[in-house]
């Protein structure tokens, strides 16, 4: 009980859970508003509600044509039973009633990753509230006492489990309120109402899928959590944090460089990333192939993941009992000596390199830094990017490309004349055919050849006026340029300008979120800059030296400079790259007043220059923020009360400014 | 030479250091005083750490604040502290600050590895400083402010925690250090100080009541003791006027600050 005190009621707790659960609500309500325009239309949906049972129909028909076939009418083999097992499975569909409703809204929260993220890290960090006492030197007295080992493990995995409910009952039950608040969606509905829950075999509402799924996340954090804590009995809590942290990652690469038909794929649907990070494969139907047997790849997983955990619990009490702390094996021994016969030989490093180190290294600079960019990068969606440019439009940029001048607009104007002849000519041709057609019909003779030559000319003319809409969009554009041209006396170029109205206009929403993660960052790595020199006592020893002083802070400003024009550049660039993949960047070298965005601006810069500048001047804001993040770490005694205030600073700026996401 | 003059330090109303004036040259010079005495308070002003409400610090003629980082070079500063930070291996710690005190590469690792011996810690330089004891972590920061030869050693409590042999064998060094700089020590393990101290500083409530050689502070203060005959001054050591400085230091500082005006040198 007294444990468990420790842990919730303090401080930094409540400071932790008040912090995700804002990081929660902000990023959804910004995903939120990003995916709407990516869901179902309302006609598609439609026709899936209506053959839904036609689908079932044909997958329990197929499977029973397949079985028929020589084949696979070998009883002991797995793809036998797969197809048996299909068959029992979608029978189990026939007649569920599919109900019409609003899934903008719970697909957003069905899509949204972050939250897992999240929760994952309040399990962690109960963790690490355990092993804090080894860390304050109190792991000995405390197993000295009569219930300071099994017991104490016992009730620490109980602490874990209650936790992640109330963590989880937190997280998600924040997001499900803001779910409900929006729309009606429905939870008593089958969950195959929504088409991603297609292939769910099972007849469950959405609600209970919900619980149900809620449930396997809590079970999958948890044994991810157990067995971080059992690498800690195991191993020293620094290795602890290595092997932890590549088993994520291989689980990671296991899930995205598997693909659903190699032969492998047990190991991308049994997998704890599955489990726990993917949506929608969550509801996937897939049998396994495990010794010949077709089983049920969640059913898999789940047994995997609840045998796990209780192995894993079994084996970290059973740890606590018998670990003695001051024991170092013979192999640690061995290794001990060669790393201080390497260290002896270890170069002389200029100070600045010590402050990366302490920045990076010491105050887990460089893991923040990875997760924000991590997160950053999964909630940028380049399906939001959909290219619906005429490609005629395009063909006319690479034609007319150049300076805008009268020669250009008289050559626009021809080639604009002479379509509309073209034009012209079609429909006149038309009205002769349609005529011919016409005049055959009453004398009973047949119309093929006038019938081919109407097909023909429809083509013909429908091609025209696709030229023409293209045509008259750079038209337009080349008038505007003239008479701006004109003007100013300035020189501009006809481009096409979609990506660079995305870049600098259209798309603000995701630079404001990227400016966000970016913060959010610089806030996370450089809260401990000063904060931790009051924390380790070293302020004022580090005032007694030399360059302890000005030098000291020029070497924390200028890795800030550096750290802020790497974070901004690697989280905007995402952007960049993708709004590139999709409409490309044609002519960087021409004038940025060829963007009618950029008309009224002075300098006479290329785009390619102004992009750049844009992007060092975001870099340059980055920095300002990070001084400013260690001007607070300077007033503040630690690294939590920086965080606080720096967070607070940043939700007043947002709601007086009214940013939104 | 280092030279306090009418140095005074004032929290509000409360008076931490009071008019000091005491002069430095080369040799050990011990720091004495009960909790609250100002000794953390004249240490923090002359390592330039908190502004000084009055008064000057002069080294070799010159302020110290004009002096600025031309100051810091000289001086080697061990403080009372078990923070440091625990990722650190010692030596990356002694590299660290050897970076800090400007040194070139070369030296700074020679130095390192001498006194790492010095200290007994080169076994274990490779391990971090978090896995350290409080008496390793006290070696660690005298093997940090012996680097680069420092004119001026100020040392904040040594030998804490250290085992009596390692604060015999540290002792010992620290006194071969006195012969060419100055080494201001202040301790509460007075054995420390009255082997090796030049003179001894004793502090109370913020005043500087005597400035002497250990064995004429002995003499001095026995006199007066037995002048106001209410105390046996036969056999007394260094430790019984500590003890009765830390015991009646109110009572005496009162009387001293009524009848005594006198700068000690």
């Amino acid at each position: 009980m007294r444990e468990a005190k420790r842990i919730f009621i303090s401080k930094k707790t409540v400071f932790l859970m008040v912090l995700l659960m804002c990081v929660n609500i902000v990023f959804f309500g910004y995903q939120n508003n990003e995916h709407k325009a990516s869901t179902m239309e309302s006609d598609t949906y439609k026709e899936y509600i209506d053959t839904y049972h036609q689908h079932i129909d044909e997958t329990i028909v197929n499977a029973s044509d397949m079985l028929s076939v020589s084949i696979f009418m070998d009883e002991d083999s797995y793809v036998y039973r797969n197809l048996k097992k299909t068959q029992a499975d979608y029978e189990v569909l026939k007649g569920i009633t599919l109900t019409e409703g609003d899934n903008q809204e719970i697909m957003s929260f069905f899509r949204f990753t972050l939250v897992d993220f999240l929760f994952l890290i309040s399990g962690i960090y109960i963790v690490l509230c355990f092993l804090q006492e080894r860390k304050k030197g109190l792991h000995l007295l405390v197993r000295s006492t009569t219930r300071g080992r099994a017991v104490l493990a016992m009730q620490r995995m109980v602490i874990l489990f209650v936790g992640l409910v109330v963590s989880d009952a937190l997280l998600y039950g924040s997001l499900l309120m803001i779910t409900v608040s929006k729309a009606d969606v429905g939870f008593d509905r089958s969950i195959q109402s929504i088409s991603e829950f297609s292939e769910y075999v099972s007849r469950v509402t959405i609600g209970e899928y919900l619980f149900t799924q809620l449930v396997a996340k809590l079970v999958g954090v948890f044994l991810l959590c157990v067995f971080f804590y059992m690498l800690t009995t195991l191993i020293s809590s620094s290795l602890s944090i290595i092997v932890f942290g590549l088993t994520l990652v291989a689980e990671y690469l296991l899930y995205i460089l598997i693909m659903p038909t190699d032969r492998m794929c047990a190991f991308k649907y049994m997998n704890l990333y599955t489990y726990v990070f993917a949506r929608t494969d969550y509801g996937r139907y897939y049998n396994l192939n495990l010794f010949e047997q077709a089983v049920d790849s969640r059913l898999a997983a789940t047994v995997l993941v609840v045998g796990l955990a209780v192995i894993f619990t079994v084996v970290t009490i059973i740890k606590n009992r018998k670990w003695y702390p001051m024991s170092t094996p013979a192999f640690l021994r061995k290794i001990d000596k060669l790393i201080a016969a390497f260290s002896k030989k270890k170069s002389i490093w200029p100070n600045f390199f010590w402050e990366c180190r302490k920045v990076l290294l010491s105050q887990k600079g460089i893991w923040i830094g990875l997760i924000v960019f991590y997160l950053a990068y999964s909630a940028s969606t380049d399906s939001f990017y959909v290219d619906t440019r005429n490609p005629y439009e395009m063909h006319w940029y690479e034609d007319f490309g150049g300076d805008i001048n009268e020669a250009k607009m008289q050559e626009v104007t021809a080639t604009r004349d002479k379509i509309l002849k073209w034009m012209e000519g079609c429909r006149k041709n038309l009205e002769k055919y349609y005529a011919t057609r016409e005049k055959y019909l009453m004398e009973g003779r047949t119309t093929q050849y006038v019938d081919k030559q109407i097909g023909e000319t429809q083509a013909k003319l429908a091609e025209h006026e696709k030229e023409m809409v293209g045509l008259n969009i750079v038209y337009e554009k080349v008038e505007n340029g003239l008479e701006y041209t004109k003007r100013t006396g300035k020189t501009i170029q006809i481009i096409d300008t979609h990506s660079y109205y995305l870049l600098l206009d259209h798309d603000k929403s995701t630079t404001t979120r990227n400016h966000l993660y970016i913060f959010i960052g610089m806030i996370g790595i450089f809260s401990g800059i000063i904060a931790n020199e009051s924390t380790t006592h070293m302020k004022m020893y580090l005032h007694t030296l030399y360059k302890g002083r000005k030098k000291l802070i020029v070497n924390k400003v200028l890795i800030i400079a550096i750290m802020a024009f790497v974070m901004s550049t690697a989280i905007h660039i995402i952007q960049f790259v993708q709004i590139g993949e999709v409409f490309g960047y044609m002519n960087l070298n021409a004038a940025v007043q060829s963007i009618n965005s950029m008309r009224h601006f002075l300098l006479d810069i290329s785009i390619g220059t102004y992009l750049t500048f844009m992007y060092i001047g975001r870099g340059f804001l980055t920095f300002l923020v990070g001084c400013g993040v260690m001007t607070i770490s300077n007033f503040c005694k630690n690294r939590i009360n920086t965080i606080a205030v720096c967070s607070g600073i940043m939700i007043l700026f947002i709601l007086l400014t009214g940013i939104s996401f | 030479m280092l030279e306090l003059k009418n140095l005074t330090k004032k929290y509000g109303d409360f008076t931490a250091l009071d008019h000091l004036n005491a002069s430095f040259e080369t040799g050990i010079y011990g720091l004495l005083g009960p909790n609250g005495a100002g000794k953390s308070t004249m240490l923090n002003l002359i390592t330039d750490n908190i502004k000084r409400t009055e008064g000057s610090i002069l080294y070799n003629g010159k302020d110290i604040l004009t002096m600025g980082s031309a100051y810091r070079k000289k001086i080697g500063y061990t403080p009372q502290m078990q923070g440091m930070y625990d990722d650190f291996t010692a030596r990356d710690f002694l590299h660290y600050i050897g970076s800090l005190k400007g040194m070139k590469s070369a030296r700074c690792k020679k130095q390192t590895e001498e006194f790492l011996s010095v200290v007994n810690l080169s076994k274990d330089a490779h391990h971090k400083l978090g896995s350290f004891s409080g008496g390793m972590k006290q070696r660690v920061l005298l093997a940090a402010a012996m680097l680069d030869d420092p004119e001026i050693l100020i040392l904040d409590e040594p030998t804490a925690g250290l085992d009596p042999a390692e604060r015999i064998r540290l002792r010992n060094y620290i006194a071969s250090l006195g012969e060419n700089r100055t080494v201001i020590l202040s301790t509460h393990v007075l054995g420390d100080i009255e082997s090796i101290a030049k003179k001894v500083l004793l502090l109370s409530r913020g005043k500087l009541r005597h400035f002497e050689a250990p064995q004429q502070l002995i003499e001095q203060v026995k006199r007066e003791l037995a002048r106001r005959g209410d105390v046996e001054t036969d056999n007394m050591t260094l430790e019984d006027i500590y003890l009765y400085y830390t015991e009646h230091s109110e009572a005496y500082g009162e009387q001293k600050h009524e009848g005594s005006e006198e700068n000690i040198h």
